[in-house]
């Protein structure tokens, strides 16, 4: 492996590991399924909870979609982490001539895929479950607003499980570290979300939401490539 | 290895520092002083009346935990970078203290809040950045004692990544407008004045002392694992 990787050599190698993980998924399809029909029951749970005069109150529905989609992310992450643990693959993974960070992108590359799809799942429960009513704008905002939350999540989420790959007790530390740290993305995802779901949406305050996620993952997308590497050569 | 233990061949090697005694007695004579102050004579405000006073000891204590940022920042990257202890135990320290004085802050904080608007708790930028950073090293305690032995490393990052959402927020605080108070030392009484500083030097005086200890404290406790380590390859088991 040469040191002085172009960008684009990066990339590529990043694909070949998120390529790995979506073969892998393709033939059990058990994170996905998982996580999807999870995210699916937390949704109906919540409907329920939220259940009064014969109609589930609409104004909750934007907490209720994040907070579904970090439970059902938390379950994936750790899953996905732990294929990689099994058979002490992470090891054969490190000691391949794929440069660190290409290692960091592709596997949150992976994460961000599969939550895509179980979002396909959630978000459209939610609607219904919720009785939201969006039209043809709101709604592709609306995807737009989960696009950048769940890229942020995936972002830090990745950085996170993979630190935690050797610890011992990781599946409660993960919940644990990760959501004190995602916390502005959901703050802003549910504020966003609020937003949109408003007959009126107030245009203005929503692009600045906007602004902010998508600086929270150019931050951190900067600060986890950064320290991946120190992080996973213990 | 002997570097550490040098402590305890040392004569004296143990005795507490008497620099470290006098800053400490100092710190907590001052601490007094300024809080009878604070009562007995920095005037009432008129708008806000007596829980104005909370501002003595909830501005002290935010600008104490913002001081330990930079110091765990520095502590984490040197460990992730040396691997050596002390920048481990610096790191830790930092952690510690910001997670004493956080915890502080948002104590006080909500009091005057109840009063000012009517509510504990805005989510409102600083105080959410404030409560983000306090909640992540809160979890990287959490992970220190029990993610076993990769957990310094573990440690480091997370606080790295706490440093960095706090700037985060931080940054997003002129886009995302508040309700919490701007900067108003500048507009404040004479006799409010020099109480607020001398609050703020023993506060400072306090917190090094504080950090003093905790550091000679992580030094002796490694000294003291690498002595019992050393007594059971021995067979004084």
């Amino acid at each position: 492996m040469s040191p002085e990787r172009s960008v684009f050599g990066t990339l590529v190698d990043a694909w070949r590991i998120t390529e790995k993980d979506l073969l892998v998924e393709l033939r059990t399809k058990e994170i996905v399924l998982t996580m999807g029909y999870f995210g699916f029951l937390v949704v109906l749970i919540f409907s329920f909870a939220f259940f009064q005069d014969g109609a589930t109150i609409s104004s909750v529905a934007s907490g209720i979609l994040w907070v579904s989609i970090a439970f059902a992310g938390t379950l994936g992450l750790g899953r996905i982490f732990e294929r990689e643990r099994e058979g002490d693959c992470i090891r054969a993974l490190l000691l391949s001539p794929i440069p660190r960070p290409s290692i960091y992108l592709g596997k949150a590359l992976g994460v961000l895929i599969f939550m895509l799809v179980v979002e396909a799942v959630v978000v459209p429960s939610v609607y219904f479950f919720f009785n939201l009513d969006l039209d043809r704008t709101r709604a592709g905002v609306l995807l737009l607003t989960v696009l950048l939350g769940t890229l942020g999540y995936a972002i830090v989420g990745t950085l996170l499980a993979a630190m935690l790959l050797r610890a011992r007790t990781k599946d409660v530390l993960l919940a644990v570290v990760l959501y004190p740290l995602i916390l502005p993305v959901l703050i802003i995802g549910v504020k966003a979300t609020g937003i949109l779901v408003q007959p009126e949406p107030v245009w203005n305050e929503l692009s600045l939401w906007l602004r902010l996620l998508g600086l929270y993952d150019a931050v951190f997308l900067v600060a986890s490539l950064w320290i991946f590497e120190p992080l996973l050569l213990d | 290895m002997t570097t550490n233990l040098e402590l305890f061949d040392q004569k004296d090697g143990l005795k507490t520092p008497p620099l470290l005694i006098t800053l400490s007695v100092v710190a907590a004579v001052l601490m007094g002083v300024s809080a009878w102050m604070v009562f007995f004579y920095a005037p009432t405000e008129k708008v806000m009346g007596f829980v104005q006073k909370i501002f003595y000891f909830h501005v002290p204590c935010a600008w104490m935990t913002l001081w330990s940022a930079p110091l765990m920042a520095f502590g984490s990257i040197a460990y992730l970078a040396t691997k050596k202890d002390r920048y481990d135990r610096l790191s830790d320290a930092g952690v510690e203290l910001a997670i004493l004085f956080g915890t502080l802050v948002m104590i006080s904080g909500p009091l005057w809040g109840r009063k000012a608007w009517g509510v504990y708790w805005v989510w409102d930028a600083r105080l959410t950045s404030f409560l983000v950073m306090v909640l992540t090293l809160v979890a990287c305690k959490i992970v220190r004692a029990y993610a076993g032995p990769s957990a310094k490393t573990i440690a480091a990052g997370l606080s790295i990544l706490a440093v960095v959402n706090a700037l985060f927020v931080w940054v997003s605080v002129d886009l995302w407008r508040g309700t919490h108070p701007p900067k108003l030392v500048a507009t404040l009484q004479v006799e409010m004045k020099q109480v607020f500083w001398l609050s703020v030097l023993s506060f400072h005086l306090a917190y090094f002392a504080m950090l003093w200890a905790r550091l000679r404290m992580g030094k002796l406790r490694t000294a003291l694992d690498r002595l019992a380590i050393k007594s059971t390859e021995a067979g004084l088991d």
